[in-house]
């Protein structure tokens, strides 16, 4: 369903939006003089949402999917940025246009054990919607229930239940039914299957491609599961650490993706087949980094396994993996040196000249992944010997002046194309050169 | 002396000897004596697992994965209980050692673990037997350090080898009058500085990057895939041969998970330990299993090795489970899901038919007769307890669509009965607006 919409007015128009929480801002923070702390949960996401399509949001915990959901619903006041939603900026309305918005576009929330209230009749809970905006007679409301439930696979005499006599399943079904009160147009789908088996997943995604076709509606489908979103999706959003770094149609992502990310991510899923174990597959190491200190340039840059080197430098990938690696280690001053001084000294006495060998040598081993050209060899263990004396900085700097990366340097920007992705490998970018010199 | 039912011969890749398994698992049932009545979360289940190979038990949430593992680690609580069934458990030093109290527990090399006391049977755990659990967060004391946890464990183990007669003392030559003396004297500590040494080691073996200096920190400080290598460090503190993974990676993220994933088949290649994984995650035991084992309501109803049970599925359930799953490699077509849900398990609502009977597509008359275990034609590990396996599906013999509409609580205990297949494959085609 790769069809080009560049001419259509999108539905939903989501331009810039962020959504910062800030830690350490209390009065007592305050008084105390700490500063707060931005956790920059969505940090200026844009996309389209076109009529009738479905869009998918995907990346692992963390990357601030469900919190773009609920902000441009506006559940959570945004930091910046705007939602348009059929021409109006979402968080400009007030009053009754408001209301309408709150009719047009609904959501479906993921644990369908806490996203109902154990003490209402599931008549209740999806009529709840219905009595809020005062759609027809009670008689009508009831009637409406009750197709609603028969709608969704239930049986329309459930309306007296409580959710706790339903399974994970069925109540995810009365979630979809209250999400379908109001006749919306607009949906957002957070994580609606990842609480499900996958036999009762089936029946859920099901279920919500029937009604799609039946209601002509449109979807914002927010995953961490890829097959899921291959399955659904018309078009895929990937995000990292609050920011999105491709965008395409959903074919074109899973057939041939252009940012390193979503290649590892395609890559880690384990596949239902035999071929599986045979499949040769590169992980990528390391974890997602804490979003109150995102790392400067391309958020990928940490982990990834295409990171770019200066132009004018002779080195493999994993050498320079393992290098960027170390530097990383060195600006966080995440690394011990007591334990490793500690082993020189057993092993080699008094001697300062071997000792300090002893250090560099022990403390490479310790720190650096990969065994090195002996260029590099000599760079990295000058660095090492400047950690002896603590002297953190320097080796920094002399590490800095050998090895920055473009991708540290300039945060890529989405390409301006069908299938755009935010990597330097695709757009590289033009006043790096003179930045290197002054790290 | 009991004698021990004869497993299939291990004829996998022809060239190997034929061993005998390590692990017999014989007619283990398992029920939990609730306030509902009697559920039967395991079900005379019968399983045979090998030297040095990673076995899968898949099923979906509340098919008795995880108390199959508690069972035979013997770990269940009140008020589960293992109420039948023989757990025979190779190792000819540990048989020595047991023969002269328990003959009747030791055949051979062979020893039940079932009919030996608790606390011999606890003397097993660490050395033989280990676990890794699902939620790494919730697994690790919050209080103490990892290093420490995990050093306790090395202690533990290091405590059992020095003095193998008091293992089975709860104490371990450590009472409340050390521990007393402890808070004033350092080297009263339950933990050695060389069970600290060890720590270290083992959380480098995992892969932390800066491991003495992460030994200090609390779990909250590690992120989840940090503290599920922490704990697998955990368990491989005592060595075991024998490692059970209870959805070891279900709480990660994939990125993550491949990782973990690769570190487990690293270290089981490295150490040659067993492994018993259980999972829900197909994809998860296509990348590490050997064999498999499909668990529902309590049974396994379809086994066999890797190929047999994801490429020549016997058992409609097994069918539908792989029908199920999204593609990741195309755009398939609408998924074939399973109707229906996972039965409760309650004693007085399971019958004497086919579990799976009032979900599957294929039921037949044949069916309201509980399934014994059939080979199956192609692999000799391959068997499943569904009659299809020797007879192929007739419409004659076939069961109305509503046969079972009084065994679904919820769907039939309404006026009017809503017919399994449409009430949840959502194919109503009125119109609610």
């Amino acid at each position: 369903m790769a069809r080009s919409r560049s001419d259509e007015i999108p539905l939903v128009r989501v331009s810039e939006l962020q959504k910062y929480f800030w830690e350490n801002d209390s009065l007592l923070d305050r008084l105390l003089g700490d500063e707060p702390v931005a956790v920059r949960a969505v940090d200026g996401v844009s996309f389209d949402i076109y009529e009738g399509e479905t869009l998918g949001l995907v990346g692992e915990s963390g990357c601030g999917k469900s919190t773009t959901g609920e902000t441009l619903l506006r559940l959570q006041e945004p930091t910046g940025g705007a939602v348009e939603f059929d021409g109006q900026n979402v968080y400009d309305l007030e009053g009754a246009d408001l209301k309408a918005f709150r009719r047009e576009a609904q959501a479906v929330f993921q644990d369908p054990f806490s996203s109902l209230d154990p003490r209402m009749t599931v008549g209740r809970i999806v009529r709840q919607p219905l009595d809020i905006h005062g759609v027809g007679s009670k008689t009508d409301r009831r009637t409406k229930v009750q197709d609603l439930l028969e709608r969704v696979g239930l049986a329309a005499d459930h309306v007296d239940r409580y959710p706790h006599e339903f399974s994970g399943g069925q109540r995810q079904r009365i979630g979809i039914a209250r999400a379908l009160a109001l006749e919306p147009e607009f949906i957002v789908l957070d994580e609606p299957t990842s609480a499900l088996d996958v036999s009762v997943q089936a029946q859920v995604l099901n279920l919500l491609d029937d009604l799609q076709d039946e209601f002509g509606l449109t979807y914002l489908l927010i995953s961490h599961d890829l097959s899921v979103i291959r399955h659904v999706c018309d078009r895929v959003a990937v995000m990292y650490l609050g920011e999105i770094v491709e965008i395409g149609p959903s074919e074109d992502i899973f057939e041939s993706p252009r940012h390193p990310y979503t290649e590892a991510l395609l890559e880690s899923v384990p596949r239902a087949s035999t071929e599986e174990r045979d499949r040769e597959r590169e992980t990528i190491s390391g974890d997602v980094p804490s979003p109150r200190d995102p790392p400067s340039g391309c958020r990928f840059r940490t982990r990834c396994p295409k990171i770019i080197p200066p132009d004018d430098l002779e080195i493999t990938q994993p050498e320079y993996r393992a290098v960027m690696t170390l530097r990383e280690r060195i600006e966080s001053r995440n690394i011990t040196l007591e334990a490793v001084s500690d082993e020189a000294e057993r092993s080699d006495g008094d001697l300062e000249v071997d000792s300090m060998d002893a250090f560099v040598q022990g403390l490479k081993t310790q720190v650096l992944e990969a065994s090195l050209d002996p260029r590099h060899q000599e760079v990295v263990d000058a660095a090492i010997a400047d950690l002896a004396e603590e002297r953190w900085e320097e080796a920094e700097v002399r590490l800095a002046e050998m090895y920055a990366s473009v991708c540290e340097q300039e945060n890529p920007l989405l390409t301006q194309d069908d299938h755009p992705a935010a990597c330097h490998l695709h757009d590289p970018p033009v006043i790096a050169e003179h930045t290197i010199e002054n790290p | 002396m009991p004698s021990i039912p004869d497993s299939r011969a291990n004829t996998e890749g022809g060239c190997e000897m034929i061993q005998k398994p390590l692990l017999r698992v014989r007619d283990l049932e398992t029920r939990f004596f609730t306030e509902e009545g009697q559920v039967n979360a395991v079900e005379k289940l019968t399983l045979d697992i090998h030297d040095g190979e990673v076995f899968g038990i898949v099923g979906e949430s509340g098919s008795g994965k995880s108390v199959t593992a508690r069972s035979v680690l013997g770990l269940l609580e009140s008020p589960g209980r293992v109420t039948g069934g023989e757990l025979w458990y190779r190792d000819e030093t540990f048989a020595d050692t047991v023969r002269a109290d328990h003959p009747d527990a030791v055949d051979g090399d062979y020893v039940d673990l079932e009919s030996l006391p608790s606390n011999v049977r606890r003397t097993l755990r660490g050395t033989h037997f280990s676990m890794i659990f699902q939620d790494p967060m919730s697994s690790l004391n919050p209080s103490i350090p990892v290093g420490e946890q995990i050093a306790e464990a090395v202690e533990a183990q290091r405590r059992a080898r020095a003095n193998p007669r008091s293992v089975a003392s709860r104490t371990q030559g450590y009472g409340l009058s050390q521990y007393l003396m402890s808070t004033v004297m350092g080297s009263r500590k339950y933990v050695k500085s060389e069970s600290l040494e060890r720590a270290v080691e083992l959380l480098e073996l995992v892969g932390i990057p800066d491991a003495p200096l992460r030994a200090k920190e609390y779990p909250h400080e590690y992120s989840g895939g940090m503290l599920q290598r922490a704990m697998i460090a955990q368990a491989l503190a005592g060595e075991p041969k024998v490692l059970i993974a209870d959805e070891p990676t279900t709480a990660l993220d994939v990125t993550i998970q491949a990782q973990i994933l690769d570190l487990l088949t690293e270290l089981q290649e490295e150490t040659g330990m067993t492994i018993l994984l259980i999972t829900h995650n197909l994809g998860v035991v296509a990348r590490m299993c050997d064999r498999v084992g499909v668990m529902y309501a309590g049974e396994i109803v379809e086994r066999g090795t890797l190929a047999d049970v994801f490429d020549d599925p016997v058992h409609p359930y097994t069918q539908g489970l792989l029908g199920s799953i999204p593609d990741l490699e195309g755009i398939g077509a609408r998924l074939q899901p399973i109707p229906g849900n996972v039965p409760s398990l309650l004693d007085h609502e399971m019958g004497g038919r086919c579990y799976f009977a009032d979900r599957c597509p294929k039921a037949m008359e044949e069916c309201l007769e509980h399934p014994p275990e059939f080979d199956v034609d192609g692999s000799s590990h391959h068997a499943t307890r569904c009659y299809l396996a020797e007879t192929t599906y007739s419409e004659a013999r076939a069961l109305d669509a509503d046969y079972f509409g009084s065994a679904e609580p919820l769907e039939d205990a309404a006026d009017e009965p809503v017919e399994p297949a449409r009430s949840d494959g959502g194919n109503t085609e009125e119109d609610s607006r």
